[in-house]
């Protein structure tokens, strides 16, 4: 993706949510001057972003000519994915599996798939992180679900 | 209070030995983090502040204000020995700083950067005590409008300082206000834009925000680039700078000191700004302007001088008047918050411990701060030899603990996620996140100075411009969007 096109994406994206986030403003109800609603600023912020982001729409129609180098030309989109996935499933299983065995999961997915480290040294990190840091954090005094391992 | 008293006070809580303690860790976490590329201040006081609710306020604060300033002191250390800056108010470090390793004076190059920054932020922490009172004095007369206009001075600031472009910065600064609404409204409980999610009824958390766009967006885009890094290899030498150095550098650092206090008072300045500054401003005074860039000691200590300097001052604004300057500031402001304090004018009566406590135990940071970088600085330096695909697992584990343990809740770590890749797909296009995240701490305040304004006024908007302190301020507002709509800027700048 160019940086104009990015650009282009980036502008729409923004126009779109001014717009939803002046009607849910409208409906959440915007009072009067004397006494403004729940609406009121967020209407005002959402429609100083649309006017923004619609200037920034226009004036990039109006210059076609954009970067030539793309803006995502050397993203790992697939080590993002990986990143933003293992910690997301971390969330997701910390309460059902514990601290320490869903931080093993999480680390053995980042050594292993993006870092790149042997099968075993990735397990033996992974393992002895997630021993180490379950005993530190409690430690400290962090409240850290213990799931069915009591770990 | 007399100031002789305050400061007795102040060092009686400065010494305690739990906050020596508390000081000691914020400055070697400071350090530590400053010497490693791929986490900042901002996420590590994010990453620290659940640990804190533990602490008392006092230990708490100090703790986090020393991982500032540490991290000034720590990131000169990567920027002369591996060209690489720990801290993005240490990239003009690498200019000279590296050349100077180069040349085989590495040693001086990190002795005048520590000593320089100890000198700058001493010299800052003495300005603080003696503007903040006053100042704070003057703020209790503040009402709503003054408030209202202070902040919308904060923000266009902020935006006007920003590197990149100004529209997409000021497109940053509201999409931040727009989120810090989510949740109850303060005035009627309404809740908005929850969508039914219990969990965002008290708002978006500023912790997996801010994790998300520095902490884990910053890993992101490290992860594109080349995972191993070198060392240049160098022998330290004497650390202690010659006295031809320190003739060279005795007015850069006189300079750097008084740039880097006022810009950091500055809505929006910072430690990054005070260093691009400073180092502006030598070369442009030095009778060899050529020879920057080749090793020159004045390029190294004006600018170090400076960033530690702002790093000090920049608490000025948010003790005295209750505004974050910068979203360092932002995070100890919701540092501060959490442990039930407003920052503000009234600290300074309600909490003259915490005040003096914290301002004195910068003091005493500093002195931490100078025997850590100097006799120690061969630790630092090996430690800069773990690979970077080491650390960044460990980064995302902080990250993910920190944000989990606020609330114990998986959608905080949802939402850190979800802005780590908006952090992401925003710096790829140039869009800021230190306005947004700025913004969203300002949000709240913004509104309800705005709202009690307008119900102070019968709903008329001239009473932010018939009182003078609110009238000056939005005139100051108009002008700088003014003269940044007419102007072309020749050169990039750099914020917070």
């Amino acid at each position: 993706m160019s940086g104009r096109l990015g650009d282009l994406a980036a502008s729409a994206l923004l126009l779109a949510l001014a717009g939803a986030t002046c009607v849910g403003s409208w409906r959440l109800g915007l009072g009067d001057v004397h006494n403004p609603g729940p609406g009121f600023m967020p209407l005002a912020a959402a429609a100083l972003l649309g006017l923004m982001a619609l200037g920034q729409l226009v004036r990039l129609a109006a210059h076609p000519r954009g970067a030539a180098t793309g803006a995502f030309a050397q993203s790992r989109w697939g080590a993002l994915a990986i990143v933003l996935g293992s910690i997301a499933a971390f969330g997701a299983l910390i309460d059902t599996l514990g601290f320490a065995p869903s931080t093993f999961l999480m680390l053995s997915v980042l050594f292993g798939a993006i870092a790149r480290k042997r099968w075993w040294v990735t397990l033996a990190a992974a393992l002895a992180i997630a021993l180490v840091a379950s005993v530190a954090f409690r430690a400290l005094g962090l409240q850290l679900p213990p799931g069915p391992l009591g770990l | 209070m007399d100031t002789f008293h305050a400061i007795a006070l102040g060092l009686g809580v400065a010494l305690q030995p739990l906050n020596l303690f508390f000081c000691f860790v914020g400055v070697f976490v400071g350090t530590l983090i400053g010497v490693l590329p791929g986490i900042g201040p901002v996420g590590t006081m994010s990453l620290l502040l659940p640990i804190t609710f533990h602490l008392s306020p006092v230990g708490a604060i100090i703790m986090l204000a020393g991982i500032y300033y540490g991290a000034q002191y720590g990131g000169s250390t990567t920027s002369i020995l591996v060209n690489i800056p720990g801290e993005a108010s240490s990239i003009v470090t690498c200019l000279d700083g590296y050349q100077m390793a180069r040349n085989g004076r590495a040693g001086p190059a990190l002795g005048m950067a520590a000593l320089g920054s100890f000198i700058g932020g001493s010299v800052a922490i003495v300005g603080l005590m003696l503007l903040a009172v006053p100042l704070a004095e003057a703020a209790l007369s503040f009402g709503p409008p003054e408030y209202f206009a202070l902040m919308c001075v904060s923000l266009v600031v902020l935006t006007f300082l920003s590197r990149g472009s100004m529209g997409k910065s000021l497109m940053m600064g509201v999409l931040g206000l727009l989120l810090s609404f989510v949740g109850l409204d303060m005035f009627t409980s309404v809740p908005r834009f929850t969508f039914g999610v219990n969990e965002l009824s008290d708002g978006i958390g500023l912790i997996p925000l801010v994790m998300g766009l520095f902490g884990v967006a910053e890993i992101l885009l490290n992860l594109e680039g080349e995972m191993k890094r070198e060392i240049y290899a160098t022998r330290l030498g004497e650390i202690l700078p010659t006295a031809r150095d320190w003739v060279a550098a005795r007015w850069s650092i006189v300079r750097g000191t008084v740039i880097g206090f006022f810009l950091g008072i500055l809505p929006g300045g910072g430690a990054v700004l005070a260093s691009f500054v400073s180092y502006a401003v030598e070369r442009r005074l030095s009778r060899h302007p050529e020879r920057f860039g080749t090793g020159v000691i004045e390029g190294v200590a004006g600018p170090e001088t400076a960033n530690n300097a702002a790093a000090q001052s920049s608490f000025i604004p948010l003790l005295a008047l209750g505004i974050p300057p910068n979203v360092v500031r932002a995070v100890l402001f919701g540092g501060l918050l959490i442990h039930g304090i407003q920052p503000g004018p009234l600290v300074m009566q309600q909490r003259p411990d915490l005040f003096w406590g914290v301002v004195m135990s910068m003091f005493v940071g500093n002195a931490m701060l100078l025997a850590l970088n100097l006799p120690l600085v061969g630790m630092w330096v090996r430690l800069l030899r773990v690979p970077y695909d080491v650390l960044f697992p460990l980064i995302l584990l902080f990250c993910a603990i920190g944000v989990y343990s606020v609330n114990n809740s998986r959608t905080d770590v949802y939402l850190m996620v979800l802005f780590g890749l908006v952090g992401y797909l925003m710096q790829k296009l140039g869009y800021e996140p230190a306005p947004l995240a700025l913004a969203y701490v300002l949000g709240p305040i913004l509104e309800t100075a705005l709202r009690q304004s307008l119900a102070l006024s019968g709903g008329s908007l001239s009473i932010f411009v018939t009182r003078p302190i609110s009238a000056a301020s939005m005139l100051l507002v108009v002008v700088l969007l003014i003269v940044q709509l007419f102007s072309r800027r020749s050169s990039p700048k750099e914020t917070t």
